[in-house]
């Protein structure tokens, strides 16, 4: 017969053993940033603790830190929903896109996040957007053609607004001063072209052949062109009005200020030449084309410098 | 100091103390019989049980007794504390005629054990750690505490206290960073103890078998080959205060033909797995790979426990002694005492347990 003493000794010993040392070492607790060093305040406690990073945690994170051989490690963080970040700078994604940022709103307007999205009108790319305003566009076709929009940007203290874009012909600038969606080039840089067009229809073009130039007042149009046979000719809408040559001077060789006057049909054109002897010659044509052939009159007053 | 070895009279006297002074101030004499227990291996270091005609809790609310034995020698009466204790666990016995209380008592550090660091108490990085400590004594407990100032350990990384620690352990372990462990004097006041290796001690006392000798007859010498290890696996993970995770697994052996518990010699191999080894900071392989050596050494020793009775001598636990006991082999035996009995009854003799270690694989060139 085992004394009933022994018994409930022996009995209060195992339940000590399997149930009395139970150690409870994670624990809940919210993210405290001081002096630029983060804490976590576990529940029930008013001491900041040190802790170990497990996972990125934030200011206000709600985490569950785990305290072992004298260190605080955060395990996890429970923070539901995660409102620390999208408030400030953390990536999350919606309906729209992916947000990476938000800009904070000035003079009490609400922040507006930067978020990059897929275009769904029928283009195929990826936007980029600051609240609902499309800031660029990046778009791309299957025959291997891409295409970088920028804009619409406002022309401060003005309706006008203008954008950009680069494709393979180049870049173009358009501007939008007439009203929504009617756009003219203003500037454009492609391939053996570039043109400057101003808000008031003045443009000036550098292409192949020559550099036109138009005033947009009276739609006069300046050609200046520099030929093959070291001549720049000036025209004045589709008519010549002249042109200044420089040729390697041997013998009588017209070189200098030649100056064409047409005087209707048929042609007269009237040459100022300077040679290479220091001899100016004045000469009157009449021609039958406008290209120097069939010449029936002739006048030259020559001036002989001597000595 | 009366000559120990040589004949006296020995009496005890027990007082109730103000614990705000740490001075004597009601003597008791209704106290029977007294049993002080020194063991290194508990967290409070010493206790006592008291039998007394009367219960002292109930008299003078949770209370400290003082027990000091009073010898004289050729007219000479000198009084030696053994120990403060509060006395905490009343047990009342009647046999029909007479009542006997017995008392269970502690040391002041029990106040350090009832109380709690706050949750997440943390200790921050590069803060002094034995100052710190000993700050944190002094505000817990109502002992005197004798502070470490000139150590120059500070802390390596943030020291958390664990959710179930007291101020006792986790002080403790805050300790142990700088190599500091709790002692009692005779008083039972606070001192912090450095810990030092036996081999570093001089002995303080000699425990001789010849003619005067205080060695009562019996001895007891234990020692256990069982879970010596000769292989170690060893896994480290670190976690950097940036985030950073490192991983390092080493694997050592000792097969040394020279050494009694070597796989050679054994036969077989006795594993032993770490996977929380004490480290902090970052390490090459080839670092951690010495440490796993210099860990599977330490462990490649045999300890000795020697259990002896004696006659009163003021030494205490953590003190180290030289056996000499010829008539059983042991022959200039430096050992630690661990644990010690003292009965307050005529002749006031000890049990003490001491502990030699003798190391059987030495694993590298220690320069």
């Amino acid at each position: 017969m085992v004394d009933s003493k022994i018994i409930s000794q022996v009995v209060s010993a195992l339940l000590n053993q399997n149930g009395g040392n139970k150690t409870v070492n994670k624990l809940y607790g919210t993210v405290e940033v001081n002096d630029g060093h983060k804490f976590v305040k576990l529940d029930g406690s008013d001491t900041l603790t040190a802790i170990v990073e497990g996972t990125e945690v934030m200011n206000g994170d709600r985490v569950l830190v785990s305290i072992e051989n004298h260190q605080a490690v955060v395990l996890s963080n429970i923070t539901s929903p995660a409102s620390a970040r999208t408030a400030t700078n953390f990536m999350d994604f919606t309906e729209d896109g992916l947000i990476i940022g938000v800009i904070a709103g000035t003079d009490g307007s609400p922040p507006q996040s930067i978020v990059i999205g897929s275009l769904n009108d029928g283009e195929e790319g990826v936007y980029l957007r600051i609240g609902a305003t499309v800031i660029a566009k990046f778009i791309g076709d299957e025959n291997g053609y891409s295409k970088i929009e920028f804009g619409p940007f406002h022309i401060t203290d003005s309706q006008d607004e203008y954008f950009a874009f680069l494709d393979s012909l180049g870049l173009n600038i358009y501007l939008n001063y007439r009203g929504p969606n009617v756009f003219d080039a203003a500037t454009r840089i492609q391939p053996g072209y570039v043109a400057i067009n101003d808000i008031l229809g003045n443009y000036i073009e550098m292409k192949n052949g020559g550099i036109n130039a138009e005033n947009g007042c009276n739609t006069n149009i300046v050609y200046v062109s520099v030929s093959s046979a070291s001549t720049i000719s000036v025209n004045h809408g589709s008519t010549y009005s002249g042109s200044i040559q420089a040729v390697v001077p041997v013998g009588y060789t017209p070189c200098g200020i030649i100056k064409r006057q047409i005087l209707g049909q048929p042609y007269y054109f009237t040459y100022l030449e300077l040679d290479n002897t220091g001899k100016i010659s004045y000469s009157i044509y009449n021609a039958s084309s406008n290209d120097g052939t069939g010449i029936s009159v002739h006048f030259t007053i020559a001036c002989t410098f001597t000595g | 100091m009366p000559d120990w070895t040589k004949s006296m009279e020995q009496t005890y006297k027990f007082y109730i103390i103000d614990p705000n002074t740490w001075k004597d101030r009601i003597r008791i004499d209704t106290i029977t019989s007294c049993t002080i227990t020194r063991d290194f291996t508990t967290e409070t270091l010493s206790s006592a049980s008291f039998d007394c005609d009367e219960d002292l809790t109930q008299k003078y609310g949770e209370c400290y007794v003082r027990v000091y034995l009073i010898t004289i020698q050729n007219g000479v009466r000198e009084r030696h504390c053994l120990g403060t204790f509060i006395v905490q666990t009343p047990s009342v016995k009647f046999d029909g005629m007479h009542k006997s209380v017995g008392m269970d008592a502690y040391s002041p550090l029990l106040e350090l054990k009832d109380n709690k660091p706050p949750i997440g108490y943390s200790a921050m990085k590069n803060i002094n750690t034995m100052r710190l400590a000993s700050e944190l004594v002094y505000e817990n407990c109502r002992a005197p505490v004798t502070r470490v100032q000139n150590d120059a350990n500070t802390l390596k990384s943030d020291f958390v206290a664990n959710p179930d620690d007291s101020w006792l352990s986790y002080i403790s372990d805050l300790m142990a960073n700088a190599k500091y462990r709790f002692g009692l004097t005779d008083k039972s006041e606070i001192i912090f103890d450095k810990i030092t290796d036996i081999k570093a001690l001089p002995p303080i006392y000699t425990f001789n078998d010849d003619n005067s000798s205080l060695l009562l007859p019996s001895i007891d010498d234990k020692r256990d080959l069982y879970g010596i290890p000769n292989a170690l696996e060893m896994t480290y993970t670190t976690q950097g205060t940036d985030g950073t995770n490192e991983y390092m697994s080493v694997r050592v052996e000792n097969n040394d033909e020279n050494s009694e518990i070597s796989t050679v010699r054994r036969g077989r191999v006795v594993l032993e797995r770490v996977t929380d080894p004490t480290l902090t900071g970052s390490y090459t392989k080839e670092q951690f790979k010495r440490y796993a050596m210099l860990y599977l050494e330490n462990l490649s020793t045999l300890e000795h426990t020697v259990s002896f009775s004696h006659g009163y001598v003021p030494v205490t636990i953590g003190d180290c002694v030289r056996l000499n006991y010829r008539r059983s082999g042991i022959v200039d035996q430096r050992a630690r005492i661990i644990k010690q009995t003292i009965h307050c009854v005529t002749g006031c003799t000890v049990d003490t347990d001491a502990t030699y270690t003798t190391e059987l694989w030495r694993a590298i060139e220690h320069g």
